[in-house]
């Protein structure tokens, strides 16, 4: 067991133990606390290195929000993140730094995560200049190597964001990203704003600067399709848990819990008519239904679920679901 | 001719639409030609700014400047849309031809009940007493399976998720017992199982109440489980159309091919996808030939000329490319 645990841990690199993020809610003259957003609900689960971590499900799952958790840009309520091993809530000044460096952000809209009035040199230099030992010139040359390994040209650099369509301004996105030759990079949402026959381009891009670099992706999106293409291995979300994780090829082949059968309904659109369709819509994590939390619209829904929650189980090697479906 | 028109619902002949702005002419809808049976449902697939929305604002007539329909005609019932008055086509806007928009929050009035917003539309084309209008509305939220009617009607939107929003902004399109609804990306908002109901729920409408559908959409997948027919466009144009299903098994125009393969199939064991090369063109900015030409893995010398003539490959299939003759 022990051994086991320490090979596995070699190859980690992005640990959450039972991490739980809660957003207070606040009423009334003296701002009183009336309640919690369970945003993220004790999820657990670990990034190996230079495979892409697959995170699925529909908005209010708490995907972005945990990717906020990684970033540093919301503090964890209880658990904890392990980045190489150590904890990264905290960390010390020069340790959080390098700690940012090593995890880079790829967000959903490219228009709105690059400055306007800054030339594609600056926004790409911007990571970089915070390291006090690299001269000018040796900045100038990074950002004109990322933009190549991104899939832009060099005289791109000295243009402005508006002056690109919106596939190039993810890859400027991207290259910016790449700068700090990161070991982990976040996508959220990274080709839903992009036009259909660009996403393909977008993707195979990815791919292939994750067999060349060797990084590691969290990869955070609500299309099933996309996932599964891209990710060595996926964990689905439901209102702030995990409720089916495992290989991707193993969860397409072997789908257990009764959402992910539903969200591959929807992201394939089976056309056949036993295909499941859900009554109802994503429930509030403010206020979440009692016991599996999917019990409301699960097809398969027994008087238990409406009490006891399950818990994420093995139901086979690697592959672990939270229904009461499987004992 | 009027043969024709009479087995249609809509016949829609050379449509154009263009924006006269200060950098040009953007020909937004150029040469756009297809047709709708009674009762049918078509789908209008494209990437953004392929023409697809003003499409269907044109059959609306509700282009505003600097936009406007340059030519062509739009016959509804046999009867030519664009020779009609204002006044004549506010008769049929909202009553005979209704649309869905993709944003329901926007076509949702944030300080009215929906049942009054339901009413308002069905009482601008019709005089009902108050019970018969009360009850109009109940069947109306009943059609779109809105769970205990008569207290939602009493809703403000703001109090319904964003599923329930968008079949009010059916029900409301579906007021005036319309026979054409033009429903435009009107799942791109909402989550992905949601989605999935919306589909269901306009399959079923369909089925209830006949109306014709022309559901504009970027989404191939979504198109595959609700039309009879697919028109696909690019640049302004429609470049393939015919029978879903088949289009969709043996795609004819290589635009239409790339797009059906740069998306992921499930279980596919290969990591890459098939991916078409650089963007759309400048609507400002048109290529002089096949507009697809730039992009096409299998141009030849001609496609850069002259636009490619439309092909009939059977009795209901026809696309617009050198390669297909």
């Amino acid at each position: 067991m022990s051994d086991n645990t320490k090979t596995k841990n070699d190859n980690v690199l992005l640990e959450f133990i039972d991490v739980k993020k809660y957003f207070p809610i606040r009423q009334g003259v003296f701002a009183k606390t009336k309640g919690y957003i369970k945003a993220v609900d004790g999820i657990s689960y670990d990034i190996r290195k230079g495979e892409t971590f697959g995170l699925v499900g529909e908005s209010g799952c708490g995907k972005s929000t945990t990717s906020k958790l990684v970033l540093l840009i919301e503090p964890i309520t209880s658990g904890k993140i392990l980045f190489d091993g150590k904890d990264i809530s905290n960390l010390s000044q020069s340790e959080r730094q390098a700690y940012r460096e090593s995890v880079q952000p790829v967000f959903q809209d490219p228009t709105g995560s690059l400055d306007p009035r800054c030339r594609v040199s600056t926004i790409i230099a911007e990571p970089l200049q915070v390291r006090k030992n690299m001269t000018k010139e040796q900045i100038h040359a990074r950002v004109l190597e990322v933009l190549e390994m991104a899939g832009l040209r060099s005289d791109h650099a000295e243009l402005f964001p508006h002056q690109f369509s919106g596939g190039q301004r993810q890859r400027i996105a991207m290259a910016r990203a790449l700068s700090t030759e990161p070991k982990l990079i976040i996508l959220d949402e990274p080709i839903s704003s992009l036009d259909v026959s660009i996403r393909a381009n977008m993707m195979n891009q990815l791919l292939d600067l994750q067999a060349k670099l060797g990084i590691s992706y969290m990869l955070i999106a609500h299309d099933l399709a996309v996932i599964l293409h891209m990710s060595t291995r996926v964990a689905v979300m439901y209102v702030g848990k995990i409720v089916e994780t495992g290989d991707s090829k193993e969860l397409y082949e072997h789908t257990a819990h009764p959402y992910t059968k539903a969200l591959f309904a929807a992201a394939f659109h089976s056309a056949n008519e036993g295909a499941l369709i859900l009554p109802g819509e994503v429930a509030s994590p403010y206020n979440p239904p009692s016991g599996c939390h999917f019990h409301p619209r699960c097809p398969n829904a027994m008087p238990k679920c409406k009490e006891i929650e399950p818990l994420l189980k093995e139901i086979s090697p690697g592959h672990k679901a939270a229904c009461h479906l499987f004992k | 001719m009027s043969e024709l028109a009479n087995s249609h619902l809509l016949q829609v002949i050379d449509l154009k639409t263009h924006f006269f702005v200060s950098r040009g002419t953007l020909k937004a809808v150029d040469g756009v030609s297809f047709y709708l049976n009674k009762g049918e449902v078509l789908g209008i697939v494209g990437e953004s700014a392929c023409g697809k929305s003003v499409t269907g604002l044109s059959l609306m007539r509700l282009i505003e400047p600097p936009g406007k329909i340059v030519g062509g005609q739009i016959l509804f019932n046999g009867e030519d849309l664009l020779k009609l008055g204002e006044k004549d086509m506010l008769k049929i806007r909202g009553r005979q031809i209704t649309m869905i928009q993709q944003n329901p929050d926007t076509s949702l009035n944030p300080v009215f009940r929906i049942g009054n917003q339901i009413a308002e539309a069905i009482t601008t084309h019709r005089k009902l007493s108050k019970e018969a209008l009360n009850e109009k509305v109940i069947e109306l939220l009943r059609l779109v399976r809105i769970p205990s009617p008569e207290v939602r009607a009493l809703d403000y939107p703001h109090q319904m998720s964003g599923g329930m929003r968008q079949r009010i902004a059916g029900a409301i399109a579906l007021a005036c017992d319309a026979n054409l609804l033009i429903a435009d990306e009107p799942t791109t908002n909402l989550d992905v199982t949601t989605q999935a109901q919306y589909i269901k729920l306009l399959e079923q409408i369909q089925s209830e109440t006949g109306v014709g559908i022309i559901f504009i959409t970027h989404d191939f997948g979504i198109v595959s489980t609700l039309t009879d027919r697919v028109a696909v466009m690019y640049a302004g144009r429609i470049v393939e159309t015919g029978p879903t299903k088949d289009l969709m098994e043996k795609p004819a125009h290589p635009y239409t091919r790339a797009l059906l393969d740069s998306v992921p199939k499930p279980g596919s064991s290969s990591t890459r996808l098939h991916s078409i090369q650089g963007g759309p063109p400048n609507p400002n900015k048109m290529p002089p030939g096949c507009r697809f030409a730039p992009r096409c893995e299998k141009v030849k010398p001609e496609c850069l000329k002259e636009y490619p003539p439309e092909v009939k490959i059977n009795n209901n299939r026809s696309a617009s490319c050198y390669y297909v003759g």
